[in-house]
């Protein structure tokens, strides 16, 4: 299944003048504050975007140009709409409002109430943050590891741990977090939660000083007897509960891999365009490379809206596409020299940005562990 | 290379202590500036690289070894050195001022009280050596070397010719000039792989500590090969460098600017997630690093000019 083009084009147009005429000129001011403008949260295509993800039947999708009529999102409308945005700024991307990775989580593992509940809050509220809690300081892949206790009481569990590199995490309405009911039993003993931020025992730790992407409000999160009443607990469709919560994780993954990847041809794109625009500096290889960044993502979308296994495809575009971002800054910067090397100069602000695209959501290294693994076990 | 000593002790001291303070608060580079001077190794460096006091290998273990501890806080600190390495060259003497050691150069430390800059401008008998007193004075910051003064000096009020050096002359303290930055990265590289492979040893992650992975092994290695290879270049251009062509000296700059921002976004990347944060220095040498990228390009441009 493709999308149509005409369909497409309009929806990227749309985010595209949003990213130029409020993303861009504001992307300085978050980097500087950590907050998301409210010229930004205030215009009308953020609560767009903020409903973009939530499933129709829960008052979401995306209105059709001139129509009232709504698109339930996919993998491949999503990477239009996340290219277009990064382009203008990736820290402010990653803040806006909405369900983020707490979406196919939601959708896969949650129950109808639990789906109900927490998408419903897109649908009654503008400006709403949903956030998603795995990594922990000495754990971020190796999920198995995890140290944040999930203790059986009555009614419930109590959460003890603490968590980082949370996106949103400073501004969430609930979180998604993920603990442990017994270390021994590794992947097995994987469960996720819904905790609402005004939970009790709920805190915000340090808000993490980064090199770039200090608009996505990463931070801390602290659980200190946090309780989460029983029917917060995500338990998919209850025929293997011991492992919904690994496999609630990995569904978040694969989701965001896509994302991140085309974020990452969002930000090649806007070095590009800047050379071409601004200093008339056409590069041909560079042209090339972000089609091909461009192709990897729409491949890898096409076949997690088929609900077909794309680990290998979300692998590699993510793989070469975190690269292809870094390369194009350095590049960028080597081409416009010392100017471009101040603190609030497009270039510089994208190149401090783009280095955590091969970090976040499995490194490099994992995604080249997972090609090789796709490689022999096909 | 007992000289290494008082370096390695400065180092711990003052640099390794302050590298990120500095960043928020610059005061303190005074402080450290003050302590520095107090080892008196800048007498070393009297007559540039070529004197009686000290071997060129030498001279660059020194600057390699404290650029090793922080490469923002040494770029400040051999700002002196400018003035000694270009005093080499002429006959006058010189006062307290920044040296802006070719034009269009964009990297001024202002490390005088006075404001003063001597700037070095070719022209077609030979290259002229200006004072210049005033002009319009712009502090800037840039992405890395945070908290480091730089400034951007625009205008010729007051400007008065000290001397118009040769231009055999002036390419020899281009020469030494390349090779005092190329040692600065080669210090800066050293300690980021110093620094990833530490991390690697004690941070675990599917049971056993990550440098026992493939890739991260791999990596390491590969990082570790590229900073052999570019001090070997660098080291290969000291040892015979009264002899080295202007060939040489580029084609070891180009080394540099080519391969080191691999091991300096890889070191970020071994640390994973942490390596991102300010927690750790790595981050902040991969910013600095674009930084002296740039003045190792601007080095090289200026060195082709002269040619």
């Amino acid at each position: 299944m493709t999308i149509k083009n005409d369909w497409l084009q309009g929806l990227r147009e749309e985010a595209f003048m949003f990213a130029k005429g409020f993303l861009r000129p504001h992307a300085h001011t978050a980097d500087c504050t950590g907050n998301i403008p409210n010229e930004v949260l205030a215009h009308p295509f953020a609560n767009v975007l903020s409903k973009a993800y939530v499933p129709r039947r829960y008052g979401g999708g995306i209105p059709k140009l001139n129509s009232d009529e709504k698109v339930e999102c996919s993998s491949q409308l999503s990477i239009a709409l996340t290219e277009e945005l990064a382009w203008g700024d990736p820290g402010i991307t990653c803040g806006l409002p909405g369900p983020s990775l707490t979406f196919p989580v939601l959708l896969e593992f949650g129950n109808e109430d639990q789906r109900e509940r927490y998408f419903g809050l897109f649908r009654e509220k503008q400006n709403v943050w949903g956030a998603f809690a795995i990594t922990e300081s000495h754990c971020g892949t190796d999920a198995t590891s995890l140290t944040t206790k999930a203790t059986a009481v009555d009614g419930g569990f109590l959460l003890n741990g603490t968590k980082c590199f949370v996106t949103n995490g400073t501004r969430a309405d609930y979180v998604i977090v993920f603990a442990t009911v017994d270390r021994s039993q590794k992947q097995f003993g994987l469960r996720s939660f819904i905790v609402d931020a005004n939970t009790p025992g709920f805190k915000i730790g340090s808000v993490e000083k980064m090199m770039g992407l200090r608009g996505s409000g990463i931070c801390e999160i602290v659980l200190d007897d946090c309780f989460v009443p029983n029917h917060n607990l995500l338990q998919g469709n209850n025929n293997k509960p011991h492992i919904a919560g690994f496999l609630a994780a990995s569904a978040a993954w694969h989701f965001f891999r896509i994302e991140v990847s085309a974020i990452c041809v969002g930000i090649a794109r806007a070095i590009y365009d800047e050379l071409k625009g601004n200093c008339g500096i056409t590069l041909p290889d560079l042209a090339r490379d972000i089609q091909i960044g461009r192709s990897l993502c729409q491949k890898a979308a096409a076949l997690h809206d088929q609900r077909e296994p794309a680990n290998y495809e979300i692998a590699v575009a993510k793989a070469y596409n975190a690269q292809l971002a870094l390369s194009a800054c350095t590049r960028g910067i080597e081409i416009l020299g010392a100017p471009s090397l101040i603190e609030n100069h497009l270039f510089s602000r994208l190149f401090r940005a783009s280095k955590v695209f091969n970090i976040l959501e499995g490194s490099g290294e994992i995604q080249r562990e997972h090609i090789t693994h796709s490689l022999v076990s096909h | 290379m007992n000289l290494l000593q008082p370096i390695n002790s400065f180092n711990r001291q003052w640099v390794i202590k302050n590298r990120r303070l500095v960043e928020s608060r610059p005061e303190i580079l005074d402080e450290i500036q003050q302590a520095w001077r107090s080892l008196e190794l800048n007498e070393l460096f009297k007559g540039g690289l070529l004197n009686e006091f000290i071997s060129p290998t030498d001279a660059i273990h020194i600057i390699q070894a404290l650029s090793e501890a922080d490469v923002a806080i040494a770029y400040y600190l051999l700002s002196d050195l400018h003035k000694l390495f270009l005093q080499a060259q002429l006959s006058s003497l010189l006062p307290d001022a920044a040296v802006m050691p070719f034009e269009h150069f964009s990297f001024l430390v202002d490390s005088t009280t006075s404001g003063d800059t001597i700037m070095c401008r070719r022209e077609e008998n030979g290259v002229r050596v200006e004072h210049y007193r005033s002009g319009r004075q712009e502090q800037k910051k840039y992405m890395g070397f945070r908290g480091i003064p730089f400034i951007k000096r625009s205008g010729v009020e007051n400007s008065e010719t000290l001397e118009v050096i040769s231009l055999s002359n002036y390419q020899d303290y281009l020469k030494q000039i390349g090779l005092l930055y190329q040692a600065l990265y080669a210090g800066l590289l050293k300690a980021a792989i110093h620094y990833a492979c530490q991390y690697a040893q004690e941070r675990h992650a599917f049971g056993r500590p990550i440098i026992k992975l493939q890739a991260i092994s791999q990596k390491l290695a590969h990082m570790a090969i590229v900073q052999e290879t570019t001090a070997a270049s660098l080291f290969n251009n000291v040892k015979h460098i009264e002899t080295v062509g202007f060939e040489e000296i580029i084609a070891s700059l180009e080394l540099f600017i080519k391969d080191g921002d691999f091991v300096l976004q890889e070191a970020v990347q071994t640390l994973g997630g942490h390596g991102y944060l300010e927690d750790h220095p790595v981050e902040k040498w991969m910013r600095d690093g674009q930084i002296l990228k740039a003045i190792l390009l601007e080095t090289k441009t200026a060195i082709q000019n002269t040619l």
